[in-house]
């Protein structure tokens, strides 16, 4: 019988000690909130850091001003996508069923693109700051359209909260090694040095990546126009060129990630030596990975007048089941407390409790005194460089989900044969045939990509649509191995 | 066995299977045979065959999983045998040890693999310190390694499953039919032939099936290695993609098909014992001392599996102490910060209550359904039962997320699933039990299949002729027979449900709902040192699973002969 309790005593007694372990260790006053009776439904991609400092701050301004207690009842689904699919399950079954709502208060975070979907399918109902408010908006102290990006729309049933923008991240200790120089435009990613290095977030998943490829075919197209060409050419030129500039980057490329942390993880780790990542993902690992001298071996820069600053923004649900609130938690996240919290340090009055968020806050008014110098990243000033490149949505808008789709035939479907090429086409020194064969964009040029790609697109024809991403994707394929062949018989002639 | 109690359990199981198994996977998977413009349609199919990208996917996903599955047997079986033959020193820990790979949640594992095989890693630093590597041209291990380190990476994980289904089948041998072979003077390598082998296929049958559609739809370990040309990775990016794209779910469609016919090929080929029902060993197995050279022998084998299969963890587990981990050995400063910050984050606590709750529940429930479905599968004469056989194996060849989503557009209001998530809060607890439980059924059917087919019959019938009903029969004939396999099947989906992840992103959408594969999740996103915390809490969870799974082997193995502690 002795020999019976010895044994439960040895599998129970560790078993005790490892469960009471986060017991110990709980965070009380965090649990404590969660017991709230007032809750808020919120549906965010926003990171698990950004979720517990907004939720905490909220109830912390809610109490204080009304004197009861809130909670903040984040679901997470997982990225945008995940995220989209939920919405459309959930208001797909409220229409069937004749209720309004989904149980749903709001919506915070994610991609402009994303709140425009949700928009056009009459999902969000008008927040009222908008009115309360009025100066915000009429001062411009939060902008309708700055640089071209929208902040929010006319019909004002969404509102950007904070700024971001894409950027470069690298690792310096990897370019020393491979002795590049650092890069500093999207074109700089391109390089043939930077081969089987880059590391990039995948734009078939999130519109936000998917805005940054738009930036960047863009940014070739202002090239053009600034040099003096009309604007249908150098919407045509600059099309095929931006288009080639994707073509080397996703040559480079060892994958295309839906993971956004996974870029600059990557970098810092080594495992690639640069990527394409949202700015304050490679604020944050950079400060993270600071030694005592200040160096950090994570670098992030914004390419120059290569991107503009976009909003991640939030609205409320129509037939939410906490209207009210839902409204005071949107007021909370535009006062200067709850702007402040996206980018004050942590020891700072206005700042959060764990660590810094690394995010721009939307409002214009705080890149000054006394605000500037409780911030962590003060010397961005976004509105300063937003000024360098303006977003036209007419060289590229329309363009948008035609592009997606053409990097997925041109790169991702056929990375395989694409590296090859690529490794081929290296070694042989760019024989122009090859290279005409390997660049080679005609059935998606400016024109094309409106009338063929996005009509199908458009056409609601699934099998249409399937059929013509298999002949792109052989287009591209049967390219990149006849490029590679004639890059091989090139080098071979060479070595002769 | 009683028809009609065959039939009725037959009815309800595949009732229960159609409705929480069959409605949601076609109502997603519908979409790959559904077009607006011409309705029901062989289209989407037909492309994927059309299209040398997913032929090639499909290619090669099958590859992985038959290499994988070769090379987990080639660990699997000889462990299993030297642990049943043998005494070597210290046997009873090591045998514990070689199931440490249950215990990984699969994408804590991946970190821990990327620590090790990066390019500024663990390994490159050790090559690089004993000048096999230059400094400046480091190994990309995982570029580079592509195919078999996926199939490597894939039999470290999976053999345990292997290795306790031979295990459980090798102590069902009668050791009489061994020593009559040896009296007869058949040597060792022909006796293992023709007796030992033969006798062990119901067992190799029962992992190999799971390792096989495991790692032909395995998602992760692809994922880490960068290896997207595979179809289970190109189903995953398809579903993520922001246009509403059919192409993986007819990729979906296609794979079940694959899974069904390589089960029932290989079962027609293997699934039976060839000798029959062997009757249940008469006398206790007698295990061999060898001599001290090769006792040490087998102690090696057993330690350099597991010190191999655990490297992942080890990667884990120096993660969670580093400071900062890169380009050495091992790191520099190390902390226990991350540790304190993970364990005292408020999603913590509720996340192992939820988990515990879900895991336990879902288990009770296969093994409930488990052994009814094996009973039929083996003991009754019904038409259908290899049918149900098939049938029951199909979630493990259907990804996560698609069965996840087929939940969740059926668990909205109004729809039939509703009655699962309780009221306004939209909890989803019943929803993720039965979620779990379905996803793990195989795990119990098959290890109790393989228990029950070499089980004596006789011993079952002897009961019956003295009058004892069938439900006495099963409770102090059958199920004390079983025992270890029942606790093989248990202990898998007990961890797998653990550790399950795909169901619980999608439908446990609220904090007070993660279960603690959420709860690491979440933390993997926090900026900066979001993998060291994850790590963190990932090393609580293994210390947990590792201390319930050999806690339940010393305390509910006594009976059985898998694992006597």
């Amino acid at each position: 019988m002795k020999g019976v309790w010895k044994k439960y005593l040895g599998v129970f007694l560790p078993l005790a000690a490892v469960v009471a372990a986060p017991i110990i260790l709980r965070d009380d006053e965090a649990a404590a909130m969660s017991r709230a009776k007032l809750r808020l439904e919120v549906i965010t991609p926003h990171n698990e850091l950004i979720r517990r400092e907004f939720g905490e701050a909220f109830s912390k301004w809610y109490e204080e001003k009304h004197g009861k207690s809130v909670s903040v009842n984040w679901r997470t689904p997982g990225g945008t996508s995940e995220i989209k699919r939920v919405l459309d399950s959930a208001f797909t079954s409220a229409e069937k069923n004749g209720s309004e709502g989904i149980g749903l208060d709001l919506f915070f975070g994610g991609g402009v693109y994303d709140f425009k979907l949700q928009a056009q399918e009459d999902r969000f109902q008008k927040m009222n700051l908008f009115e309360e408010q009025a100066p915000l908006f009429e001062e411009g102290v939060i902008p309708e359209i700055q640089s071209g990006e929208t902040y929010y729309p006319e019909g004002h049933d969404w509102l950007g909260t904070c700024l971001s923008s894409f950027g470069i991240c690298y690792n310096i200790d990897s370019l020393k090694r491979l002795g590049l120089e650092a890069p500093s435009t999207w074109d700089d990613l391109g390089r043939p040095g930077f081969q089987k290095g880059i590391a990039l977030a995948d734009p078939t998943k999130s519109g936000s990546v998917a805005k940054a490829f738009e930036m960047l075919v863009q940014q070739k197209i202002h090239g053009h126009l600034d040099a003096g060409l009309s604007v249908a050419e150098a919407s045509q030129i600059g099309w095929v060129e931006g288009l080639n500039l994707i073509q080397q980057i996703g040559a480079n490329a060892r994958y295309f990630t839906d993971g956004a942390s996974k870029v600059p993880h990557d970098v810092a780790q080594g495992n690639a030596i640069a990527g394409m990542c949202i700015d304050f993902y490679g604020r944050s690992f950079n400060e993270a990975l600071k030694k005592a001298d200040g160096s950090s071996r994570l670098q992030f820069v914004s390419p120059v007048g290569g991107t503009s600053y976009s909003v991640d923004p939030i609205a409320i649900f129509k037939g939410a089941p906490n209207p009210e609130l839902a409204q005071e938690f949107v007021n909370f996240v535009f006062t200067k407390e709850g702007q402040m919290l996206w980018n004050a340090r942590p020891d700072t009055p206005m700042g959060p409790k764990i660590r810094a968020l690394r995010r721009l806050p939307v409002r214009k008014d705080l890149y000054q005194e006394p605000y500037l110098s409780d911030m962590v990243d003060a010397s961005v000033m976004p509105y300063e460089v937003a000024n360098e490149f303006v977003y036209d949505y007419n060289l590229t808008g329309k363009h948008f989900t035609p592009l997606r789709n053409i990097i997925r035939a041109m790169c991702i479907d056929s990375h395989e044969e694409m590296k090859s090429a690529w490794t081929a086409l290296i070694q042989a020194d760019f024989p122009p045939e090859a290279s005409a064969k390997f660049f080679d964009v005609t059935p998606v040029g400016y024109d094309l990509a409106l009338s063929k790609v996005k009509k199908t697109l458009k056409s609601g024809d699934k099998v249409a649509e399937v059929r013509m991403m298999n002949d792109l994707g052989k287009h591209f394929r049967d390219n990149y191995r006849e490029a590679e062949r004639l890059a091989l018989a090139a080098s071979k002639g060479g070595a002769q | 066995m009683n028809t009609r109690i065959a039939y009725s359990l037959t009815a309800f199981v595949a009732l229960f299977f159609a409705f929480f198994f069959l409605y949601p996977a076609v109502v997603v998977l519908k979409e790959a045979f559904y077009s607006e413009s011409e309705g029901f349609t062989m289209a989407f199919v037909g492309e994927v065959f059309k299209n040398p990208v997913y032929t090639e996917g499909l290619w090669n996903a099958f590859a992985l999983g038959v290499t994988s599955t070769l090379t987990a047997l080639c660990l699997a079986l000889p462990l299993a045998l030297v642990g049943h033959r043998y005494l070597f020193p210290f046997k009873k820990s090591l045998s514990a040890l070689v199931l440490i790979p249950l215990v990984l949640p699969p994408f804590v594992g991946a970190v821990g693999v990327k620590q090790i095989l990066g390019i500024q890693g663990a390994l490159n630093a050790v090559l690089i310190k004993l000048g096999m590597v230059d400094v400046a041209m480091p190994v990309d291990w995982l570029g580079e390694g592509r195919f078999w380190g996926v199939v490597l990476m894939n039999a470290l994980h999976l053999y345990p499953i292997l290795y306790m289904n031979i295990a459980a089948s090798l102590s069902n041998i009668d050791p009489a039919m061994e020593q009559a072979a040896q009296n007869l003077g058949c040597p060792p390598w022909r006796r293992f032939l023709k007796i030992t082998l033969p006798l062990t296929t119901p067992g190799i049958f029962a992992g190999g099936a799971i390792v096989f559609i495991w790692s032909f739809t395995e998602l992760g370990v692809p994922l880490v290695f960068d290896y997207t040309r595979v179809a289970p990775v190109q189903v995953f990016d398809g579903i993520k993609d922001l246009g509403s794209n059919p192409f993986p779910y007819a990729l979906v469609a296609i794979m079940l098909m694959v899974s069904t016919a390589v089960f029932l090929v290989s079962k027609a080929v293997l699934g039976r014992s060839k000798l029959g029902t062997a009757p249940r060993p008469k006398g206790k197995n007698i295990e061999v001392r060898p001599k001290r050279g090769k006792a040490w022998l087998c102690t090696l084998l057993f330690f350099g599996i597991f010190f191999i299969a655990s490297l992942p963890h080890a990667g884990v587990v120096v993660l969670s102490l580093a400071h900062d981990w890169y380009a050495t050995i091992l790191p520099e400063v190390w902390t226990t910060e991350h540790y304190q910050e993970a364990l005292g984050h408020p999603l913590v606590v509720p996340s192992i209550q939820n988990s515990l709750f879900y895991a336990s529940m879902a288990t009770f429930i296969d093994l409930i359904l488990g052994v009814a479905i094996a009973w039929v599968i083996v003991r009754s004469t019904i038409r259908g039962r290899a049918f149900l056989d098939a049938l029951v194996m199909l979630p493990l060849a259907v990804p996560g997320l698609v069965l996840a989503f087929g939940y969740l557009a059926l668990s909205q209001k109004g729809e039939h699933f509703y009655f699962l998530v309780q009221g306004a809060a939209q909890d989803p607890t019943w929803l993720l039990v039965v979620a779990y439980a379905v996803r793990r059924l195989p795990y119990v059917v098959r290890s109790a299949v393989a228990g029950l087919q070499q089980s004596n019959i006789a011993l079952e019938e002897a009961a019956r002729s003295l009058g004892a009903t069938p439900a006495r029969t099963l409770r102090r004939v059958s199920l004390p027979l079983l025992g270890p396999n029942l606790i093989a099947g248990g202990i898998l989906a007990f961890a797998f449900a653990m550790l399950e992840v795909s169901d619980s992103l999608i439908l446990a959408q609220q904090s007070e709902h993660f279960p603690i594969t959420k709860a690491i999740y979440s933390l993997l996103g926090m900026l900066g040192n979001g993998y060291e915390l994850a790590s963190a809490l990932g090393v609580w969870a293994m210390v947990f699973l590792g201390i319930s799974i050999i806690g339940a082997v010393i305390l509910g193995g006594k009976k059985g002969g898998l694992f006597r502690m």
